[in-house]
């Protein structure tokens, strides 16, 4: 059987910060079975490190171990309707199969819209960036749960 | 090729402008298959309009009110895909008549809102099309 490699675009408001661990975790440069540092989280690249020039550039993570590729994206307060677009965009180009969009921003807590919105849109990284990481925290084993889903997801969409 | 106009909805400057350039045009009545579908339903994803002499197909999408982020996802996503910048067009669609449907859309049913909206879409229809051909010569060669 033909193996598919797939793109996987995970997206959230600014792309800096839930859809960044989500593309972390998928890549497995976090750990899952434990809540990542304040370190472990800021050596991930584009975490808490973007800016409004960003907002629908879907920019490249790095290669999971079947090979698929993995993104991330920020589309401000579109929600699910960004992935209907992008799913839509992709089926008229009849590579529907060859993608996966996921929407992280139902993953992000008040203490995450806080501190990001403190962080990247008000440049205060003080007090936002220690509000952003314990929300990002607490949201961390939802976030586990959605990138299990889609690795399975996956394994499925590219035929192994 | 694919060409999407991409509007903040896809049923009203966006689809103008794809019928202008299809030839379609002038015509003061909006396609049947678009006139009773509820609003939000036309939100989901690029609508097939028509395709052109040439074979390419004509769409519409709604990108909500940062049509420039939307337009650049399409096109990272395009190159993504490993698809050259010809075989998919993405032409940005703006007029106010798409702002007042985007703010009717949000009266909720109970109040009258889906009237309201298909009243704003036939008047609005009967207007916008006027603006728009500069913006479609644009995209429509010779």
């Amino acid at each position: 059987m033909r193996v598919r490699l797939l793109k996987i675009i995970y997206h959230c408001y600014g792309g800096a910060h839930s859809s960044v661990i989500a593309a972390a975790l998928h890549l497995k440069w976090i750990e899952k079975h434990r809540l990542p540092t304040l370190e472990e989280m800021m050596a991930i690249p584009y975490y808490d490190k973007t800016d409004n020039g960003d907002f629908g550039s879907i920019r490249f993570m790095g290669i999971d171990e079947s090979g698929n590729e993995v993104y991330v994206l920020g589309k401000k307060g579109m929600g699910e309707k960004y992935t209907h677009i992008l799913m839509g965009v992709a089926k008229i180009m009849g590579r529907e199969d060859d993608l996966i969009a996921v929407d992280c921003l139902n993953r992000v807590n008040w203490s995450m819209k806080l501190g990001g919105f403190l962080s990247r849109r008000m440049g205060l990284i003080f007090p936002g960036r220690p509000v952003l990481v314990r929300g990002t925290r607490k949201a961390f084993l939802t976030l586990v749960n959605l990138v299990e889903t889609v690795r399975l997801k996956s394994l499925r969409g590219s035929g192994v | 090729m694919k060409i999407i106009f991409l509007g903040h909805n896809p049923i009203q400057a966006a689809l103008i402008a794809a019928h202008i350039y299809l030839d379609k045009l002038p015509s003061l009545e909006q396609p049947e298959s678009l006139e009773k579908l509820p609003y939000r339903d036309l939100l989901l994803g690029p609508l097939y309009i028509g395709s052109d002499s040439k074979g390419n197909q004509v769409y519409t999408l709604g990108g909500g009110k940062d049509l420039w982020m939307v337009k650049r996802s399409i096109e990272d996503l395009r190159n993504i895909l490993s698809f050259a910048a010809g075989d998919l067009l993405v032409e940005s669609v703006s007029t106010r008549g798409d702002r007042i449907l985007g703010w009717l859309s949000k009266v909720p049913p109970f109040l009258g809102g889906r009237h309201l909206n298909l009243l704003a879409r036939q008047i609005l229809w009967r207007f916008q099309h006027r603006v728009l051909e500069e913006l479609v010569a644009r995209v429509k060669p010779g």
